[in-house]
């Protein structure tokens, strides 16, 4: 017999249908192309996801996008399949990133597009990191390798350090937000860490992606704490390495750009060790020879002084004694005194037939003037 | 990391001023005899640093649920 089909009002059904769905979909994750994207109110979006045979529309808010998407793109969504009772069947979005390496790639570049004209990448917002740094704020998944190389070569160059890890997932659905957590919880600390460091070893694209969405790339622009991120291997450039203060190209390499080598710092403070002891003894070179030049100068000083003296000495000595009669004497002349005893200077002190004594250099004479001639 | 341990910067900033005052030309003997001794202690100072601190990780705990 067949069972008389129950009636039920539109509402009732729409409202049973739902229930109906949300015990078979509570979730459902759904991938296809993307297509007739709308904005509306810059509040909510419209789109639908497509391939070859079916188009499915979808429901959801501004902040669920993963960044600017183009017509075309894969893209992954899981949400809620919902009936709506006046405007049909769609599915309210509750997440949705572009999946596939293409896509993925794409939908980077658009948004790194975008963030690029923001000013975000500049290299003039770069601050440069302290060097070396004493806290270092670490975000990564303390199970990777990633960490494990990371601290392996920090403990091999650096000491000292604190190290303040927070553990997040590196992939999947929740990364984004938990990565942002950390970023947000370092910054607001009283006493932030010196720098952030944000590391995540190789993988596929999809791997990676958490790292080029726009909410993360913003945290990491944004960070009052300077940064440094090092994600995947050389090749793979994320859009939170590009707005970070420094980029590395894998984890090893962001621990040898943050900390020095203590290994060459030892030799170079033993060669300074060297350097001062030989400054300071060339000082006291300088300062031996200093005090050496300074007595012979004081030496020489004397000398010349006493020289000065001794010629002076001779000098008057000289004078004294060219006035000394007797070297006159010597060199012919004679003196003449009148019997008076008094120096005969002029003839016209003295007349005829008077007695005069001419003292000679040896010897002397007593004349009389026969003859005056007083030219 | 107790507030009197002092940091590798600044151990080196100090050692930076004694060498550059060393340079100075018109040092008198004697200051450069202390600034050389100054000097090779804070040398001491910041290799046991090297050699000796330690680095230390914590790990914080997260305001999501992991």
């Amino acid at each position: 017999m067949e069972r008389e089909a129950i009636e039920l009002s539109v509402s009732d059904f729409v409202g049973l249908f739902n229930q109906t769905l949300d015990m078979a979909y509570p979730s459902v994750t759904i991938v296809g192309e993307l297509a007739n994207l709308r904005i509306s109110r810059n509040k909510w979006i419209y789109f639908d996801l497509k391939d070859e045979a079916a188009s499915v529309k979808f429901f959801g808010s501004v902040y669920q996008l993963p960044g600017p998407l183009e017509e075309g793109l894969l893209i992954k969504v899981r949400g809620q399949p919902r009936l709506h009772n006046l405007y049909g069947f769609s599915i309210n979005v509750q997440s949705m990133q572009p999946t596939g390496e293409g896509s993925i790639k794409k939908a980077a570049d658009l948004l790194k597009q975008q963030l690029d004209k923001e000013g975000l990448f500049d290299a003039s917002r770069k601050r440069s990191l302290p060097y070396p740094p004493q806290r270092i704020g670490l975000i990564t998944s303390k199970q990777s390798a990633a960490y494990a190389d990371f601290i392996k070569i920090i403990n091999s160059r650096w000491s000292g350090l604190t190290i303040e890890l927070i553990d997040v997932q590196v992939q999947g659905e929740a990364a984004p937000q938990q990565i942002i957590t950390a970023i947000n919880q370092f910054n607001s600390d009283t006493r932030p860490p010196d720098v952030l460091v944000l590391i995540r070893g190789g993988g596929s694209a999809e791997d990676l992606m958490a790292f080029s969405t726009e909410e993360v790339t913003r945290a990491v622009a944004t960070s009052r704490v300077p940064t440094l991120v090092a994600i995947g291997h050389e090749i793979d450039v994320c859009l939170s390495e590009l707005a970070a203060d420094q980029r590395a190209s894998t984890p090893s390499n962001a621990a040898e750009l943050l900390v020095p080598d203590k290994l060459s710092l030892l030799n170079q403070l033993e060669s300074l060790s060297l350097d001062l002891t030989n400054i300071t003894n060339s000082y006291m070179r300088a300062a031996h020879q200093n005090i050496i030049d300074l007595s012979k100068s004081i030496r020489d000083n004397f000398e010349s002084r006493l020289k000065a003296a001794q010629n002076h000495l001779m000098a008057s000595s000289a004078i004294v004694a060219a006035y000394n009669p007797e070297s006159i004497l010597k060199r012919g002349y004679a003196i003449v005194r009148a019997s008076d005893g008094n120096v005969v200077h002029s003839a016209k002190e003295v007349e005829k037939g008077n007695l005069v004594n001419i003292k000679l250099h040896k010897g002397a004479l007593v004349a009389t003037v026969d003859k005056i001639n007083s030219n | 990391m107790s507030k009197s341990a002092r940091t590798y910067t600044e151990i080196k900033n100090e050692l930076d001023q004694v060498v550059s005052a060393l340079q100075k030309e018109d040092l008198d003997v004697e200051e450069a005899l202390t600034l050389y001794e100054q000097g090779q202690q804070l040398i001491k100072e910041l290799e046991n640093y090297l050699q000796q601190a330690e680095n230390k990780v914590i790990e914080l705990k997260a305001k999501f649920a992991k």
